[in-house]
């Protein structure tokens, strides 16, 4: 498309963009402030309550200590309790006893003693009471206990509530917050992206598509009115010169016919034949034979829906683990930690069986019923999670769940690389792979929030209700298309499987790099690293947005990479560099075992599968020489490829567990690491080897 | 008659004798043979209670070594005769005595083929009772009346911010020289001093009660913050004379065990009501005579919960006091 | 109008495939304006941000409101276990421990909120009871603590009521018997229903308000696009009607260059159509 109508859409999608951002970020950030004196009103008379109870707790205390005769000025460690009573308590900002003099005996070590608050002790504490008072003053607010023993009064306890304690409640959820706004904005990119290629991008790419080709002279072309009512009339309008020009083409050309029969050889005929040879010459009337339909922009179609699908299917990763270890029984004398790794092995095993499923049936049943088929398989196993308690039930599910998201997955990634024109196809997979990301990204970040506040459960209807959204967004854009027979992936897997495994090269991609990568990934990041996080006592929002940090690691830092370092550095370097960081980003986890070690682990796992996420299956198409990748087919040598990483996917939580079963965490960490580190460097000097043996024949 | 009504004859005296038979046995009230090793105590009474408040029938057959070990091997004669279902000891030496160490228990001088619940011991690995804690590997299980030294020091350093503590000891009691090499252990590891006396011995190497007032005047000479009172008989047994000292002194005691603070005047301690340790070896006889476990299935364990006692007088006299964290659980004894 | 556009989207389809085989047209199935539904959608996508955010403050409001409820309980249902387990420590049984009964009613009368405090036997046998004429556990709530695990702390809800259930072990940690804290629904629910308002309001009047302002802004936005694609139709109409566009006008256009080439050379056929039936008209005429 040319530049002068891209103009005008990129400034059109920019301020639409810029808009919604604006208004997201800001109403989510002011809604959410507008609720905090909702929250001050309602809560203050509970805290007050609760101040009370605990007053009477420590009244408890003071009044043994009198009943058996412990002068009150004796009492040890005092302050020590105070400050754990404000650090289980974070509600209460100070807590304070003075005797009936009015001498502050004791006080938590974080308050601050100014003299106003002196003279307010003074005074209070000098007035015996029978019963707690509430109080409100600038340099005091909360209760006033009197310790009181056979109605004698022995002194006060203060104890101030925080005023302010809304605050805190707000930053403990500002970072829900600000994932829940930062996820909205994806979302409405992914939304905005659609619908402004239904609306606008698509219709102006037709148009112009149109244009281009009657001013080059064809004018058989026609257009089917796809946008909304502002292009209706344009399209009618071009329709409309076309068909007036074509038909008057027709007639005059009928005419001549007629006129050359009737009167061959008059004067005029030349002249007539001239002009309609010179048209003849410029302008085509009827399509010609080996016309290819255009179809533009069909691909960012799938990616809104193919996004929301992602999203509904990764909501759950942040806590799977979780949720089997909860379940957990002995079955068969198999280790606990083994057990918690199989839903996950499950659910990629069946995601990896789901492959010949698709080959055999998508060609059968044709688009439309196969993405229907695996929304409802995904929908309907996801409601079932909810209501599970039983772990083997579990594991069923999450290998249906697998089933489905394996289905629409790999149809989708069918549709977008297969069924894209040749230019067209490096954009359809960057398409494919950032909805996946961006799937990936929100739907861990909103799963753990939600897990949080709503249960796992709650997770699990949610996920099945953006299932089910899918397909709905799937129904309307999804085409239509006629069953074809048998794939051609299978004939690949029968006849090339040998050859290719035997290539060392391959192989040693696939053994060191590829595997290890994919073990990585699984047992790693959506196995071990929840599970350890959870056993700091994390939160199921802050394993969630650990789990965001990777996939947004990848998506803002592989493209750098793919653009910069690939110039200077050869793809088997960047392979093996990436291995031999995610084995150290693991082994951080190991070295500095606490929340943030294993944060960072992460967050640098993003940025070494980054670097060789874009390469490794280009190596192992390099593996090949050009006569036998010719021979094999690239498509075999692809889909043999991606069934080794799903065998990768699946090894990845059984291995950890089995690790975890002879080991503890930080161990497993440290054989993890290494053996990560271990086999990118084996790759490396593997490769070392084979280029010399090739340099030397 | 014919053959049916006989056969139904025969079938019905079968199940009547059979239904009592079932009757008799659960009726029938187990027997355990309780060996006690310095009269009836506490922990004996917590014992025979626990199975008598939950109806359990059990008939006791009671013996008292009068603290003499020579006594035991007549016990086990006895037990070898009878055949109880069960054996309770009390004490370190009284369950030596009828199970013998754990590597060295022939079956002809202990008791090997009835299950035995000893209590009160302090440290049964090391006084080669049993191999170790989680199972005794042997038809023995029983329970430890000491909290753990760890847990002791904290209770301790909850009040005091401990810098030297003074240790007295009986160098002939097993129990008291290991509660010494721990602490001195502990105090390596926590920065605090230990000053250790020993009692002096006399010529039949039993502590010698005339050696107590030089030993205790040699300890409190060295300064120490506070002395600890380890499971010591002998210690126990003199602890008012000790304790007199130290308060002339001024120097309080903590006590690993319940009577210095109850009956001495010691000052404070975490401790193990006797009763209540009885009370839990009961619950292990139970587990075996009732729910049918093996004594090497149940591990050797002290209770889950200690008693942390005060005693008001001592702590007037020294001006100390229960710290605030703890007096909602301290129990507070005159 | 509301329902006519959610019947189009219900039933209607939107044709994607534009093809440029055949001259046929197809009868669009969707009239309406774009304008309608890149604000329907952009209001959508700002209504959920919307929702998830106030549902997101909501169930944080709910959990702290649980949180601070159940942990100042707690803090009551705490000294009552450590005056229980005093008692235990003792050697006393739980049964034996006389002063509970003064004491659970003693703590009801204090805490006016919580509406009973009963301990239980390791039966599930109601041992005592913060009012002094209930002997017997209710049965409904008796056969659902049957389902539970006594042995850990747990929280129940039966008959609009709240139950804390607070395990009493003794010294060697066998559990000998429970301690309720039962308080009404209605504490919470009634501050939760509050809340539920508040939250709700200040959910539509937000979401009222940027609907507002992404109508008028968003709207004003596409409207000037909108003015661009209007160009073009009276451009075109222009140019059917024979006149040609000025080279200018149709390069301004947001087609550009092409569209001004488009006319020229529509311009062109029609010349050269017109110069050949100029010819054959010229032919029959003489003919």
């Amino acid at each position: 498309m040319k530049t002068d109508n891209k103009t005008p859409v990129v400034s059109l999608t920019f301020k639409i963009n810029l808009l919604t951002i604006a208004l997201i970020g800001l109403s989510g950030l002011l809604l959410s402030l507008s609720y905090l004196p909702i929250f001050d009103e309602t809560t203050k008379p509970l805290i007050d309550k609760k101040a009370y109870a605990i007053a009477e707790s420590l009244g408890l205390s003071f009044r043994k200590a009198i009943e058996n005769e412990i002068p009150l000025d004796r009492l040890q460690n005092t302050a020590l309790v105070f400050d754990q009573v404000l650090k289980e308590n974070k509600e209460l900002k100070s807590i304070m006893f003075a005797n009936p003099e009015g001498s502050l005996l004791y006080r938590d070590s974080g308050v601050n003693i100014d003299k106003g608050l002196t003279g307010f002790i003074k005074e209070k504490a000098g007035q015996s009471s029978r019963t707690y008072v509430l109080t409100s003053a600038d340099v005091f607010h909360g209760l006033e206990m009197p310790v009181n023993y056979h109605g004698i009064y022995y002194g006060k306890l203060f104890i101030e509530t925080d005023r302010e304690y809304y605050r805190q409640v707000f930053q403990d959820i500002l970072f829900d917050i600000l994932t829940v706004i930062l996820i909205s904005f994806i979302v409405a990119l992914e939304m905005l992206k659609l619908t402004i290629n239904l609306l606008v991008t698509r219709p102006i790419e037709l148009v112009a598509h149109a244009l281009d080709e009657m001013k080059k002279g064809h004018y058989w072309q026609r257009l089917k009115s796809s946008g909304l009512g502002e292009f209706v009339s344009i399209d009618r309008q071009l329709n409309a010169i076309a068909d007036s020009m074509t038909s008057r083409y027709r007639a005059a050309a009928a005419r001549y016919e007629n006129l050359s029969t009737r009167f061959a050889g008059a004067r005029g005929l030349g002249d007539a034949a001239r002009s309609l040879r010179a048209i003849e010459a410029e302008y085509l009337f009827e399509p010609p034979a080996d016309v290819r339909q255009y179809r533009p922009g069909r691909i960012p179609n799938y990616r809104a829906p193919f996004f929301i699908f992602m999203f509904s299917h990764m909501l759950c990763l942040s806590f799977v683990p979780i949720m089997s270890e909860k379940m957990y029984r002995p079955i068969m004398g198999l280790s606990k930690s083994f057990l918690n790794g199989v839903p996950i092995s499950a659910f990629m095993l069946f995601w990896a069986l789901a492959m010949p499923l698709t080959g055999i049936w998508l060609r059968r049943l044709g688009r439309r019923k196969f993405i229907f088929l695996g929304c409802l398989i995904s929908a309907l196993s996801l409601l079932l999670t909810a209501f599970v308690s039983r772990y083997e039930y579990f594991v069923v599910l999450r290998s249906l769940s697998g089933v489905g998201f394996g289905m629409v997955f790999l149809c989708v990634q069918d549709i977008f690389l297969r069924g894209s024109q040749q230019e067209e196809r490096s954009i359809a997979s960057s398409y494919f792979w950032a909805a996946f990301f961006s799937g990936t990204v929100c739907g861990t970040g909103i799963g753990g929030i939600l897990a949080d506040r709503a249960g796992f459960s709650g997770v699990f209807i949610a996920s099945a209700l953006a299932a089910c959204f899918s397909w709905v967004l799937f129904l309307f854009l999804a085409e239509e298309d006629k069953g074809s027979g048998e794939p051609k992936d299978m004939k690949h897997y029968d006849s090339a499987l040998g050859t290719i495994i035997k290539n060392i090269r391959f192989s040693s991609v696939v053994l060191f790099l590829s595997i290890p990568g994919k073990i990585v990934l699984t047992g790693f990041l959506y196995y071990l690293v929840p599970l350890t996080l959870h056993g700091f006592g994390a939160s199921q929002s802050f394993i969630g947005r650990v789990l965001m940090i990777f996939s947004l690691a990848i998506i803002f830092i592989g493209p750098f990479f793919a653009r910069h370092f690939s110039k200077y550095f050869s793809r088997a370097f960047l392979s093996v560099s990436g291995s031999v960081l995610a084995g150290s980003s693991i082994i951080i986890g190991f070295l500095v075992h606490t929340v943030y070690g294993v944060v960072i682990g992460v967050t640098l796992l993003g940025i070494a599968r980054s670097m060789y996420l874009p390469v490794v299956d280009a190596l192992a198409l390099e593996a090949f020489r050009d006569e036998e990748l010719k021979k094999i087919g690239t498509a075999s040598v692809l889909s043999i490829y991606g069934l080794f990483e799903k065998a990768g996917n699946v090894l990845g939580p059984v291995i950890v567990g089995l690790l975890l079963s002879f080991a503890d965490t930080r161990s497993a960490l440290l054989l993890i690491g290494t053996g990560t580190a271990a086999c990118g460097l084996l790759y490396g000097v593997l490769h070392l080897i084979e280029g010399k043996k090739a340099a030397v024949s | 008659m014919n053959r049916r009504c006989l056969v139904y004859l025969l079938v019905t005296i079968c199940l009547v004798f059979s239904q009592a038979g079932l009757l008799s046995a659960a009726m029938k009230p187990y027997r355990i043979y309780v060996v006690a090793w310095r009269g009836i105590t506490n922990g004996e009474r917590g014992f025979m209670d626990y199975f008598t408040d939950r109806k359990i029938p059990v008939e006791f057959i009671i013996r008292d070594c009068e603290s003499d070990k020579n006594r035991l091997p007549d016990f086990v004669r006895e037990i070898k005769e009878i055949r109880p279902d069960l054996v309770y000891v009390f004490g370190t030496s009284g369950a030596l005595g009828l199970f013998g160490p754990r590597d060295n228990h022939p079956a002809d001088k202990y008791i090997t083929d009835i299950p035995g619940v000893f209590n009160i011991v302090s440290v049964p690995v090391e006084s080669n009772l049993v191999e170790n804690l989680n199972s005794s590997n042997r038809n023995i299980t029983g329970t430890v009346h000491i909290a753990p030294m760890e847990t002791q020091l904290n209770a301790l350093k909850s009040v005091f911010r401990l810098t030297r503590l003074g240790v007295l000891y009986n160098p002939q009691e097993k129990n008291s020289v290991l509660a010494l090499k721990k602490l001195e252990k502990a105090g390596k590891e926590q920065g605090f001093e230990i000053i250790s006396s020993a009692f002096g011995l006399k010529e039949d190497k039993n502590p010698d009660k005339a050696s107590i007032p030089e030993a205790v005047v040699r300890l409190a000479a060295q300064n120490p913050q506070l002395v600890y009172f380890p499971s010591d008989s002998f210690l126990v047994s003199n602890a008012t004379e000790v304790v007199d000292i130290l308060n002339r002194y001024r120097i309080p005691v903590f006590s690993a065990t319940e009577d210095p603070i109850s009956k001495s005047g010691a000052l404070m301690g975490l401790v193990c009501h006797y009763y209540n340790v009885g009370m839990y070896s009961a619950y292990k006889a139970e587990q075996i005579l009732v729910h049918g476990k093996k004594p090497s299935e149940i591990p050797i364990d002290s209770l889950n919960r200690f008693s942390f006692l005060f005693n008001m007088t001592a702590a007037k006299k020294l001006d100390l006091y229960p710290p605030f964290n703890l007096l909602k659980f301290v129990e507070i004894v005159r | 109008m509301i329902s006519q556009c959610l019947l189009y989207v219900i039933w209607g389809r939107v044709d994607n495939v534009s093809s440029f085989w055949g001259r046929q047209v197809t009868v669009m199935r969707r009239p309406g304006s774009g304008k309608i539904y890149l604000l329907l959608v952009v209001i959508a996508i700002l209504g959920c941000t919307l929702f998830l955010n106030a549902s997101l403050n909501y169930l944080n409001y709910a959990r702290n409101l649980k949180v601070l409820t159940n942990s100042r309980f707690s803090v009551i249902a705490q000294d009552l276990i450590n005056s229980v387990e005093y008692g235990l420590n003792l050697g006393l049984d739980l049964r034996e421990i006389s002063t509970i009964q003064n004491l659970l009613a003693e703590t009801r009368q204090q805490h006016n909120d919580i509406s009973e405090l009963f301990v239980i036997d390791e039966k599930d046998g109601l041992l005592f009871h913060s009012r002094a004429d209930v002997k017997l556990m209710d049965a409904g709530l008796a056969a659902i603590i049957k389902e539970v695990d006594m042995n850990k702390r747990n929280t129940l809800v039966f008959s609009n009521m709240h139950y804390l259930i607070y395990p009493l072990t003794n010294q060697f940690n066998v559990r000998v018997g429970s301690l309720f804290l039962g308080y009404s629904s209605s504490l919470t629910e009634g501050m939760l229903a509050q809340a539920v308002e508040w939250f709700a309001l200040y959910f539509i009047v937000a979401f009222a308000v940027c609907s507002l302002v992404i109508i008028l802004v968003l709207g004003s936005i596409y409207s000037g696009f909108l003015g661009s694609l209007k160009k073009v139709r009276e451009l075109l109409d222009m140019h059917a009607r024979g006149a040609m566009p000025m080279d200018e006008a149709g390069a301004q256009t947001i087609f550009g260059a092409d569209f001004s080439e488009f006319c020229s050379g529509s311009l062109r056929l029609a010349a050269l159509l017109e110069e050949a039936e100029r010819s054959m008209e010229k032919i029959e005429n003489e003919n």
